[in-house]
């Protein structure tokens, strides 16, 4: 099933523009921080714009060379009309790099204007208040793009599908787990990218039909010397990348901090009382997204969680110029050393060379053996 | 008319007082907070607690000559060299001890802000980590135009805040009319500084960048207080008098440039390589966006948010191009230099959008040199040099078509 899920995602410009002759508008989002429910409601089909591989030679006649590759990407994309689907387009603010990001693309990307949602840093009484505001402003401008109300109605209705997709993505995660050890990392990066641009109800099903076909299938046994991974990636396609390397030579990442894995799905959008307000609180306080989250609060949940799937090592491999991860790293690397957990570094150039990220990763294997 | 020394003396006086201040061990000295240069400083003199900036440190580290190896220390010890270069730079002090006036002094509090940069808070819990003192957030609001009534509103609740966790952690309460005192002398202190700035629309140009980069470490190190807002009174005027006098910077003034970005901290001699050649810079963005300007209301906090929200990187882009229309109006621009600033971002993205755009309307030529503010480690002086040298043969090609036209 899983190439299924890879075509999905290979055909997303024809899935959007199928879904537009059928029911209305696409928005494309550009992180995790983006209330993608309430563009459920509007009845609107929410889409992630990401990396794609894309030549960023035009874009970088407008961003300099040293801001992260994925904004470039995405600004390539815009520019050589590769997201002409897309009606609207939300900004949520949680990194430098977004920051001036923001007006380059208003400006070049070809496509209607953007709207930037701030996300505070904090969470307390004034940041909440602040961000219950901004969501009132995408409410606002997700009703005169696509001329329907969001009813609290119809907005419950998506958070309770959007939760039950969070609790289908945590099932993936338990059957990764080594101790059954029935779905591999690469492949849930694929089921994962489906449903970043498919409508919800949908993956949803897939995601049903999937997890009880692998349920179904034995547990795996793995060779005796095969180690286990912990992964910290910020981005899909090298997740993919190196989940797939570690694969091939026999071993396993058990588990990752992606944006859209168990981070996005750990905790359901709390189902009583005022739904807008129930999705701010879960966008402010619930998801430990490095862009606004402390970065020991960060580091001592990731430490958590290696610990506790006793994994062999843990792999760090985060975008290059991704401000965020720069400062998380030298505290990730302290908890590391004092946990007694052995950490290899990736940077993107061994990412993109595939005999390179082989030995890397072959070599760090040898020395854990 | 004072001069040029003049004003140096009084930096150099300034320096070490407050140098002395950091540097105090006795029982009763002043609490210490690293602050950003974006949190209402005035606050911290209201209630002597000496704020201390690692991003005016790093500018000093530069000018000693020892931010290569503190880059170096900080990447030893995990930062990598394509974050913020203020952050390396201070982080490399942090952990050797290295660096001038015997490094980055020990803080007891730390206080980050998330508004104009999102740097500044995972720096500061790296500092925190190190230090284990505590640390404030102060959030607020990414603009996305003119600072509305929310936005004003979110910064004034978190000043609040602010002043809440000093109190408590000082046992001291805020004097009211002490802040309002250090508001109304650190908007005067601008207002001087903008009003400077102003004076050079004239020609020549009365006061280099040069001289005023020196002159900034007041403001940005101590506002709200009577020894600089008199500063900037008497280089307000002493720098009028220069235009009454028909007084350049000592070169000749061939073509008027922008400076957009943060200076090279580490290679100041570069602006007069170009001054050298007729190329005299009349305007920087870095000044006008976050000290040189006018942000005094009736109501003190709502002054403070003026002055900290407005800042170049709390700008959106059409803003700026706005803003930079009217400069090369009225500052008779006649070409900008793009500094495309690796150490840092939020400065760097959308400046080559400003340049075209400048370059469509006015036909103004732009120059777009890559480099680093603080980090000097593969700085190459010499190909930005040649740059600027074919730059002034476009300036001059430029100028003479014109005058054929
Ligand atoms: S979080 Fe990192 S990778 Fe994502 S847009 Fe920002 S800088 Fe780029
Ligand atoms: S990245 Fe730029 S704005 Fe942010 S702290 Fe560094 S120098 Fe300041």
């Amino acid at each position: 099933m899983i190439s299924e899920f890879k075509k999905i995602y290979e055909q997303r410009a024809d899935i959007a523009n199928e879904w537009k002759k059928q029911n209305g508008k696409v928005v494309g989002c550009f992180n995790a921080m983006t209330p993608q429910e309430m563009i459920h409601a509007a009845g609107a089909l929410p889409v992630l714009i990401q990396d794609v591989g894309m030549d960023i030679t035009e874009a970088r006649r407008y961003l300099p060379e040293f801001l992260c590759p994925t904004l470039k990407d995405c600004l390539a994309q815009a520019m050589d009309g590769k997201l002409s689907y897309i009606d609207g387009i939300i900004m949520s603010h949680l990194c430098e790099g977004m920051r001036g990001f923001y007006g380059v693309w208003e400006k070049n990307a070809g496509l209607s204007d953007p709207l930037l949602i701030q996300v505070p840093a904090t969470s307390e009484e004034s940041a909440l208040t602040f961000y219950i505001e901004e969501c009132r402003k995408l409410k606002r401008y997700l009703e005169e793009l696509t001329g329907n109300q969001i009813t609290d109605e119809a907005l419950k209705k998506s958070i309770a599908i959007y939760n039950e997709n969070r609790a289908l993505i945590n099932k993936l995660y338990e059957l990764r787990k080594p101790s059954q050890n029935r779905i591999k990392g690469s492949e849930i990066v694929s089921v994962l990218n489906a449903g970043l641009i498919m409508p919800k109800e949908k993956h949803n099903e897939m995601l049903k039909k999937f997890i009880a076909e692998k349920t179904a299938e034995p547990v795996q046994e793995t060779a005796e010397d095969s180690l286990t991974f912990y992964l910290i990636s910020n981005e899909l396609f090298e997740a993919e990348t190196i989940m797939s390397t570690i694969e091939a030579l026999g071993s396993t990442v058990v588990s990752d901090n992606l944006a859209y894995g168990l981070r996005y799905s750990m905790e359901p959008v709390a189902m009583n009382g005022d739904p807008m307000l129930s999705l701010a609180d879960h966008y402010l306080n619930k998801i430990p997204c490095p862009g606004k989250f402390r970065s020991d609060v960060l580091v001592n949940k990731l430490t958590d969680s290696i610990k506790e799937l006793k994994c062999n090592g843990a792999i760090w491999s985060v975008e290059k110029y991704c401000d965020p991860y720069i400062f998380e790293f030298p505290i990730f690397q302290q908890s590391m050393k004092e946990n007694g957990i052995p950490l290899l570094k990736i940077e993107a150039e061994d990412v993109s060379n595939s005999g390179r990220l082989k030995t890397k990763i072959e070599a760090f294997a040898e020395m854990l053996s | 008319m004072k001069g040029r020394d003049y004003f140096k003396e009084l930096r150099k006086e300034f320096r070490t007082a407050y140098n002395k201040e950091l540097a105090d061990t006795s029982s009763n000295r002043k609490p210490i907070a690293h602050i950003t240069g974006f949190m209402p400083s005035e606050v911290f003199v209201a209630m002597d607690i000496i704020p201390f900036y690692p991003e005016t440190y790093a500018t000093m580290a530069c000018a000693f000559r020892a931010a290569d190896e503190l880059c170096l220390a900080a990447e030893e010890a995990g930062i990598s060299r394509d974050a913020c270069a203020f952050s390396t730079v201070a982080l490399g002090s942090m952990h050797t001890g290295k660096g001038p006036y015997g490094g980055v002094p020990k803080p007891d509090l730390l206080l980050s802000s998330a508004y104009t940069c999102g740097i500044h808070v995972p720096w500061w819990e790296v500092m925190e980590d190190f230090y284990k003192v505590p640390h404030f957030i102060m959030d607020g609001p990414v603009l996305a135009g003119a600072p509305t009534k929310q936005d004003i509103a979110f910064f004034v609740a978190e000043t609040k805040k602010m002043i809440s966790f000093l109190e408590e952690q000082t046992g001291k309460k805020l004097d009211m009319d002490r802040l309002k005192k250090c508001v109304e002398l650190s908007g005067t202190a601008s207002e001087y500084f903008a009003d400077l700035i102003e004076l050079r629309k004239n020609r020549p140009n009365p006061i280099s960048t040069r001289q005023i980069v020196g002159d900034m470490y007041h403001i940005t190190s101590l506002p709200g207080t009577e020894e600089t807002t008199q500063f900037y009174k008497e280089l307000y005027e002493d720098t009028l008098e220069r235009v009454e006098k028909g007084l350049g910077v000592g070169y000749e003034e061939k073509f008027r440039l922008i400076w957009d970005n943060i200076p090279i901290w580490h290679d100041l001699d570069l602006i007069d390589y170009f001054e050298k050649q007729g190329m005299i810079f009349v305007y920087e963005t870095y000044f006008t966006a976050y000290w040189a300007k006018k942000f005094m209301t009736d109501d003190i906090f709502e002054s403070l948010a003026l002055k900290y929200l407005t800042s170049w990187t709390n700008t959106r882009l059409p803003h700026k191009i706005k803003i930079m229309r009217d400069v090369v109006r009225d500052f008779q621009i006649d070409g900008v230099a793009v500094f495309e600033n690796k150490g840092c971002r939020a400065y760097s993205t959308g400046q080559l959008d400003v340049a075209a755009t400048l370059n469509d309307e006015f036909g103004t030529p732009y120059l777009a040199m890559t480099g680093n503010m603080a980090d000097p480690g593969g700085h190459d002086a010499e190909g930005v040099r040649h740059k600027v040298d074919a730059f002034k043969e476009l300036l001059e090609s430029h100028a003479a078509a014109k005058t054929n036209a």
